[in-house]
C-alpha cells in the first residue's frame, strides 16, 4: 500500500460510510456527525488529488503552478524560470487543493453551528 | 474598479450587515438596497445589450489565482429576475400585517439581503469553486428564511433543508476536487476539457448530482415541499421562485460551456425531469393545504425545466436552451405571485385548507385574482411568459420529431391545469356560494405585490423579445 492509494481509498471509504448513515439515520445529532464525516472524506480526496496534480506537474504543469512559479521567479529577480520553477515544484505541495480544503472547513464549521442551533431548538420544542 | 457587476455583489452584503446592526432601520435599509439592486440590474442589462459580455477581476487579480466575475446575457437575465421578484417580495414584507396577525419577524431583512447577494454572486461566478462558496452562503441564508417563523414544523423543515443542502454542496465539492485533479483548474472554461476524459465526466456528474439535490429535482426533492410550505409567505416565495433556480442556472451554464457533450447526464436530467413532472403533479392533486399544493407544483415545474435542459442538446446548434431559461423566468414570476397570493388568502381565511376555499361569507379578492393569473402562466396559456417558454420548447421538440418528449410535456401541462383548477375553480364560484352580504377582503400591500408579479408574468409573454435579446448575447 502506497500513500497514493491509502488517501483516496480512505477518503472514499469515509464518504461511503457517511452517505449510508445519512440515508438510514433520522436522529439529528447523528446526521450532523455523518455530514462532518462526509466532509472529512472529501477533504482527504482533495488532498490526495493535490498530490497527484503535483506529480503530474512534472509533465503537464497546472496553470496555477505556472503562475506561482512565475511570481517566485520575479520575486527572486531571476531570468531563468526553469531552475527556480524546479525548486518550487520540489519544495511545495500544490497549494490550491489545500486552499479548497481550508475554505471547506470554514464553511463546514459555520453550517455545523447552524445545524446544531436548529437541532437544539427542535430538542427544546420536543421537551415542552 | 467599481462597476455594476461588483456593486451587485457587494451592495447586498453590506446592506445585510447594516440591517443586522440596526434592526430598527432594517426595513428602510432593506427596501432601499433592494431597489438599488434592481437599478444596477437594469443598468447591467442595458450595458450588455449595447456592448456584449464583460468580465471583472476582483481586486485586479486575474484567474486562475483571483476571482473573476463574468456578466453575460444569461447572468443578466437571472439577476434581473431576482431583482424583480425580490422587489415585489420586499414590498410585501414592508406592508403592515393584517389586524390580529403577528408582526413579521425582525430577521427577515438581513437574511433576504444576504440571499440576494449570494444569488447575484452565484450568477456572476466564473469558476466551480466560487460557485460552491456562493451556494453555501445562499444555503445558510435560505435556511434562516425557512426557520423564520420559529414553528416546530418550520424548524424541522429547516433542519432537513440544511442537511440536504450540505450533502448536495459536498457532492459538488467532491466534483470540483476531481475536476481540479483532472484539469488543474476550476474555471468554467475547463468544462470542454473535462468532457473529453472519463474522470472529468465523473467529476461533472458529481457536480450535477449535487445540483440536483439543491434544485429539489425528483427523486431528490424530499426536503423541499415541507421547507417551502412551512416558511412565512415572503420566504416561501423567495425560496420557491428564486433559490431553487440557482442550481438549474448552474446546470444550464455547464451545458452552455460545453457540458452538453455528456449524453448520459443529459438523458438522466430529462428522465428525472419527467418523473418530477408526474410525481409533483400527483402530490399536488392530493394535497390538502394550499401552500403544500403550490410547493408540489414547484417540484413539477422544476421537472419541466430539467426536461428542457436535458433535451436541449448542444447549444451551438439548437435554441432549446433558451426555452429552459425562459421557463425559469416565467416560473419565478408566477410562483412568487402564487405564494404571496396563497399567503394572503390564508391570512384572510385564517386557514389554508383547499376544501375550505369556497366560503360563503367572504368574496374572492385581489389575492385570488393574482393566483388565477399566475396559474394561467404556470399552465402555459397564451399570452403569458410560460406559454412562450413552452412554445419554444415544443416547437424545437417537434422539429426534431421527439414525440415522446412532446407527449410528456403535454401530459405535464394537462396535469398542471388539473391541480391548479382545484384552487381556481373554487375561487371562481359565485351565486349561491356567496352570501348577499358577503364582505370583500381589504386591500393589502401583499395583494399589490402578488398582482404585480402575476401581471408581470402575463406581460412578459407579450414582451418576450427582451429576454431573448439578452439570451442572444450569451453565446457570442
Amino acid at each position: 500500500m502506497t500513500p497514493d492509494l491509502i488517501y483516496p481509498a480512505a477518503g472514499a471509504g469515509l464518504i461511503g460510510l457517511a452517505l449510508w448513515r445519512l440515508a438510514t439515520c433520522g436522529d439529528t445529532l447523528r446526521r450532523i456527525m455523518a455530514l462532518n464525516v462526509l466532509a472529512v472524506g472529501i477533504a482527504m480526496l482533495m488532498l490526495a488529488a493535490g498530490r497527484e496534480t503535483l506529480m503530474l506537474a512534472a509533465g503537464r504543469e497546472t496553470s496555477t503552478l505556472a503562475a506561482g512559479r512565475d511570481t517566485l521567479t520575479r520575486a527572486a529577480g531571476q531570468d531563468t524560470p526553469q531552475t527556480a520553477g524546479a525548486g518550487f515544484l520540489q519544495a511545495a505541495a500544490d497549494p490550491v487543493p489545500q486552499a479548497f480544503v481550508l475554505t471547506g472547513i470554514v464553511v463546514l464549521v459555520a453550517v455545523t453551528a447552524a445545524l446544531m442551533a436548529l437541532a437544539e431548538r427542535l430538542g427544546a420544542r420536543d421537551g415542552d | 474598479m467599481v462597476t455594476e457587476t461588483s456593486l451587485l455583489v457587494t451592495l447586498p452584503f453590506l446592506a445585510a450587515l447594516a440591517a443586522a446592526a440596526a434592526p430598527r432601520a432594517a426595513a428602510t435599509l432593506g427596501m432601499a438596497a433592494t431597489l438599488a439592486n434592481a437599478g444596477f440590474a437594469a443598468l447591467l442589462a442595458r450595458a450588455l445589450l449595447a456592448d456584449g459580455a464583460r468580465e471583472t477581476s476582483l481586486g485586479g487579480w486575474e484567474a486562475p489565482l483571483g476571482i473573476t466575475l463574468r456578466a453575460d446575457g444569461l447572468a443578466a437575465l437571472m439577476i434581473g429576475m431576482t431583482a424583480l421578484v425580490g422587489s415585489a417580495v420586499a414590498l410585501q414584507a414592508m406592508g403592515r400585517p393584517a389586524p390580529g396577525r403577528p408582526a413579521p419577524a425582525g430577521g427577515f431583512w438581513p437574511l433576504w439581503l444576504a440571499t440576494l447577494g449570494a444569488m447575484n454572486a452565484l450568477f456572476l461566478s466564473d469558476d466551480l469553486f466560487n460557485l460552491y462558496v456562493t451556494f453555501e452562503i445562499l444555503g445558510l441564508s435560505a435556511v434562516g428564511l425557512t426557520a423564520l417563523t420559529g414553528s416546530r414544523r418550520a424548524l424541522r423543515a429547516a433542519f432537513d433543508y440544511l442537511s440536504a443542502g450540505l450533502a448536495g454542496s459536498l457532492l459538488l465539492l467532491l466534483g470540483v476536487a476531481l475536476a481540479y485533479a483532472e484539469a488543474g483548474r476550476v474555471d468554467l472554461a475547463a468544462v470542454p476539457a473535462l468532457v473529453e476524459t472519463m474522470r472529468g465526466r465523473i467529476a461533472l456528474a458529481l457536480v450535477l448530482a449535487g445540483l440536483a439535490v439543491k434544485a429539489a429535482l425528483f427523486p431528490l426533492h424530499f426536503w423541499m415541499p415541507a421547507a417551502h410550505a412551512n416558511a412565512a409567505p415572503p420566504a416561501s416565495a423567495l425560496l420557491s421562485a428564486l433559490v431553487v433556480k440557482t442550481a438549474l442556472y448552474v446546470a444550464l451554464r455547464l451545458s452552455l460551456e460545453g457540458g452538453a457533450g455528456i449524453a448520459p447526464a443529459r438523458a438522466a436530467l430529462a428522465v428525472a425531469g419527467s418523473g418530477a413532472m408526474l410525481w409533483g403533479a400527483w402530490n399536488a392533486l392530493r394535497a390538502e393545504r394550499l401552500k403544500l399544493l403550490v410547493a408540489h407544483s414547484t417540484v413539477a415545474q422544476i421537472g419541466l425545466i430539467a426536461l428542457a435542459l436535458g433535451v436541449a442538446g448542444n447549444p451551438a446548434d439548437s435554441t432549446l436552451w433558451q426555452a429552459a431559461a425562459l421557463l425559469m423566468l416565467s416560473h419565478a414570476l408566477a410562483k412568487a405571485a402564487m405564494f404571496l397570493a396563497a399567503g394572503r388568502i390564508a391570512e384572510e381565511l385564517g386557514h389554508d385548507r383547499i376544501s375550505g376555499l369556497n366560503r360563503t361569507e367572504l368574496r374572492p379578492g385581489a389575492a385570488e385574482f393574482a393566483f388565477a393569473i399566475a396559474a394561467v402562466s404556470l399552465i402555459g396559456l397564451p399570452p403569458t411568459a410560460g406559454f412562450v417558454g413552452k412554445w419554444v420548447l415544443i416547437e424545437g421538440l417537434i422539429a426534431r420529431e421527439a414525440w415522446i418528449w412532446v407527449a410528456l410535456v403535454m401530459t405535464g401541462t394537462v396535469l398542471s391545469a388539473a391541480y391548479l383548477s382545484r384552487v381556481v375553480s373554487r375561487c371562481l364560484r359565485g351565486g349561491p356560494h356567496v352570501a348577499p352580504g358577503a364582505r370583500r377582503p381589504a386591500w393589502h400591500m401583499g395583494d399589490v405585490a402578488a398582482l404585480g408579479l402575476a401581471v408581470g408574468a402575463l406581460a412578459l409573454g407579450l414582451a418576450s423579445a427582451l429576454p431573448f435579446a439578452l439570451l442572444e448575447t450569451t453565446l457570442t
